[in-house]
C-alpha cells in the first residue's frame, strides 16, 4: 500500500484532468492499480511512475473513446469563437499554488471533451501534436485546432474569474 | 511572437507547475476491496463472463418465468373469453414487433454514439 500512496495522487490527477469527472477518474485509478498489482514485478522493475502514467492515460482515453463519435459531432458544430486571446507571462503568478491548481482544474472541467483531452495531453503529458493525433486517431489539423480553441476557452474561463486579463 | 505562441508558452509553464490533486480517501479502500475479490467479482461484468452455474440458473429462472407467464395468461377466467383469440395473437405480435423495433433503435443509437471503433 505504500506503493499506492506514493502514486495515487498522480494517477487520480491524470485521470481527472483527462475525463473532467472525479467519479470516472476514481474508477479509472482503481483499474490502474489493479493492473499494477497484476504486473507488479514488471512495474516495480521499470519506472513505476511512467508505467502508471501511461496506463492511466490509455485507460482514460479508452474510456473517453466510447464517446468519440459524440464529441466529434460536437467538435464539428462547436463555434470557432474568438481565439485571438493573449495572456501575460505572469499569468496567475500572484496566486498561490493550491488556488492556481483549483482554478485550472475547475476551468478544465468546463471545457468540452474534444478540447480538454488534447489540451491536457499536450500541456500536462507533454505529448506532441503528432502523438496526440495518433493516440486519438484524429487528424493533425484537428488536434491543432482543438488545442488552439481549448486554450482560448480556458483563458476565457480564467479571465471570467478575474485572474487573467485580456491583453489585446 | 504571436498570441498563439505566447499562449502556448505561458500555459505550458503554468500548467506544468501545477501540483497534483489529492486522490479521494476512498480510493485505497476501493482498490483493496477490488483486489480481495469484491469489485472484480462476476457481478461486475456482463452475462457472458458469469460462471457457468450462474448463467444456467439465470437462464432457467428466465424460462420458468416466461412459462409461468404464459400459463397464467392461459388460465385467465371469463374476461379472456370475451377477447377473440385472433386479437390476443395480434396483440402479442404487435408487442413483439414494437419491442424489436425499440431494441433495434437502441442498438443503432448505441452503435452510432458510443461503440468504440
Amino acid at each position: 500500500m505504500t506503493f499506492m500512496r506514493d502514486y495515487q495522487d498522480m494517477v487520480f490527477t491524470t485521470a481527472a484532468r483527462l475525463t473532467g469527472n472525479d467519479a470516472q477518474a476514481e474508477d479509472i485509478a482503481q483499474e490502474v492499480f489493479i493492473k499494477a498489482h497484476a504486473h507488479f514485478p514488471e512495474v516495480k522493475a521499470g519506472s513505476p511512475g511512467g508505467w502508471l502514467k501511461t496506463v492511466t492515460t490509455n485507460l482514460a482515453i479508452n474510456h473517453l473513446t466510447r464517446y468519440r463519435r459524440r464529441w466529434h459531432m460536437f467538435s464539428d458544430i462547436w463555434p470557432a469563437g474568438d481565439v485571438e486571446w493573449g495572456v501575460e507571462d505572469t499569468l496567475l503568478a500572484d496566486v498561490g499554488a493550491e488556488q492556481r491548481r483549483r482554478l485550472v482544474d475547475n476551468a478544465l472541467k468546463h471545457l468540452p471533451a474534444h478540447q480538454r483531452i488534447p489540451l491536457v495531453l499536450y500541456h500536462f503529458d507533454e505529448l506532441s501534436y503528432q502523438e496526440i493525433a495518433a493516440r486519438l486517431r484524429v487528424s493533425l489539423s484537428k488536434v491543432k485546432t482543438d488545442i488552439l480553441r481549448g486554450r482560448a476557452a480556458l483563458l476565457k474561463i480564467l479571465e471570467s474569474s478575474g485572474l487573467v486579463r485580456e491583453v489585446l | 511572437m504571436n498570441n498563439n505562441d505566447r499562449n502556448d508558452r505561458t500555459l505550458t509553464r503554468l500548467l506544468r507547475e501545477i501540483p497534483a490533486r489529492r486522490a479521494p480517501a476512498t480510493l485505497e479502500l476501493r482498490v483493496v476491496n477490488a483486489l480481495q475479490g469484491g469489485a472484480t467479482g462476476a457481478a461486475r461484468y456482463g452475462y457472458k463472463h458469469w460462471p457457468l452455474p450462474a448463467r444456467g440458473a439465470c437462464l432457467a429462472l428466465c424460462i420458468a418465468f416466461a412459462v409461468l407467464t404464459v400459463y397464467a395468461e392461459a388460465s385467465l377466467p371469463s374476461p379472456a373469453l370475451l377477447i377473440p383469440p385472433a386479437w390476443v395473437d395480434g396483440a402479442i405480435v404487435t408487442a413483439i414487433s414494437l419491442y424489436s423495433a425499440l431494441f433495434g433503435l437502441a442498438a443503432l443509437g448505441y452503435h452510432t454514439l458510443y461503440r468504440p471503433r
